[in-house]
């Protein structure tokens, strides 16, 4: 008897929330697949964002030192949240899991196949986070190959002073909003990347990028991994570039 | 990075390409879809597509 089609377990990056694969989830489901999203803790509907970002026009200063609501967020409530809609879905469909992350979510994925290998056909990261062992997401951050990354310059806070990753998608700044399109979605039509922006909220946890991975080869390692590149992606282009 | 954390777990890590931003969501949402589809027809660590 064939076994049944993978189940597909489907997280988001920063920013934004689970609606980013609104597009992708009926391709996959036209063709016999169940796929699921989420909105990860402190994203989405349960994203909590600072007074200042609330009032326009935008008190910059306000905004770049008022502590994140969202602070508190951890990784471990992540990996939980997406474990458990994957053991659902398992329960559920018997189908076995494709786990794939996107961007940050990269750092889910990786936690999740440590914590329930066995529930895993495989791994998929796009344009995501890849820890080695014990690595922490911030190493990434400042890797060699990130730099003149345009993600970093989008932040208007410290990250450590306010707890949180701090853009402001709904900036009506010409440049910043320029610098965005450029970072995350260049090759979208105005009206997605205008759609993506309404749908992003402004603090990302910044505690996540701090966690070292905890992966082993005995776990984690023998999932059958895969990365999918996005060749344009904008988080490795310089501001020069885009300039 | 992908070699770096293939050579730490003795595991390789198989690579795809998309002519994409960092969101294909967008743009390339079926293409997106067909490598997922792909990925989901291997079985096994060994990665072989399933009959």
């Amino acid at each position: 008897m064939p076994s049944p089609k993978p189940a597909f377990i489907l997280v988001h990056g920063a920013w934004v929330d689970g609606s980013i694969w609104q597009r992708v989830i009926p391709l996959l489901e036209a063709q016999g697949h169940v796929a699921r999203s989420l909105d990860l803790p402190g994203s989405g509907a349960s994203a909590k964002v600072p007074i200042a970002y609330h009032k326009r026009p935008l008190d910059v200063l306000a905004f770049a030192t008022e502590p994140s609501p969202n602070a508190a967020v951890s990784q471990e409530e992540r990996t939980r949240a997406v474990v458990a809609l994957a053991e659902q879905t398992a329960q559920e469909t018997g189908r076995p899991i494709v786990l794939v992350g996107q961007s940050l979510g990269g750092l889910t994925v990786t936690a999740v196949a440590e914590a329930i290998p066995d529930q895993l056909r495989s791994i998929v990261y796009i344009s995501a986070f890849l820890q080695s062992p014990g690595m922490m997401a911030i190493d990434l951050v400042q890797h060699a190959t990130m730099a003149g990354s345009l993600v970093a310059s989008m932040f208007l806070a410290d990250p450590q002073a306010v707890g949180a990753l701090r853009i402001d998608p709904r900036s009506d700044n010409a440049e910043y909003r320029a610098l965005m399109r450029s970072a995350f979605c260049a090759d979208a039509s105005e009206a997605d990347f205008s759609s993506t922006l309404a749908g992003e909220t402004c603090d990302e946890p910044a505690g996540v990028l701090t966690v070292p991975a905890r992966i082993t080869a005995e776990r984690f390692g023998r999932v059958p991994r895969h990365y999918i590149r996005c060749l344009e992606d904008g988080r490795f282009q310089s501001r020069a570039r885009t300039s | 990075m992908i070699a770096a954390v293939d050579s730490a777990l003795g595991s390789q890590t198989h690579t795809h390409t998309l002519p994409a931003s960092h969101f294909p969501f967008y743009s390339y949402s079926k293409p997106l879809a067909e490598i997922l589809l792909a990925i989901a027809a291997r079985n096994g660590a060994n990665g072989q597509y399933r009959r």
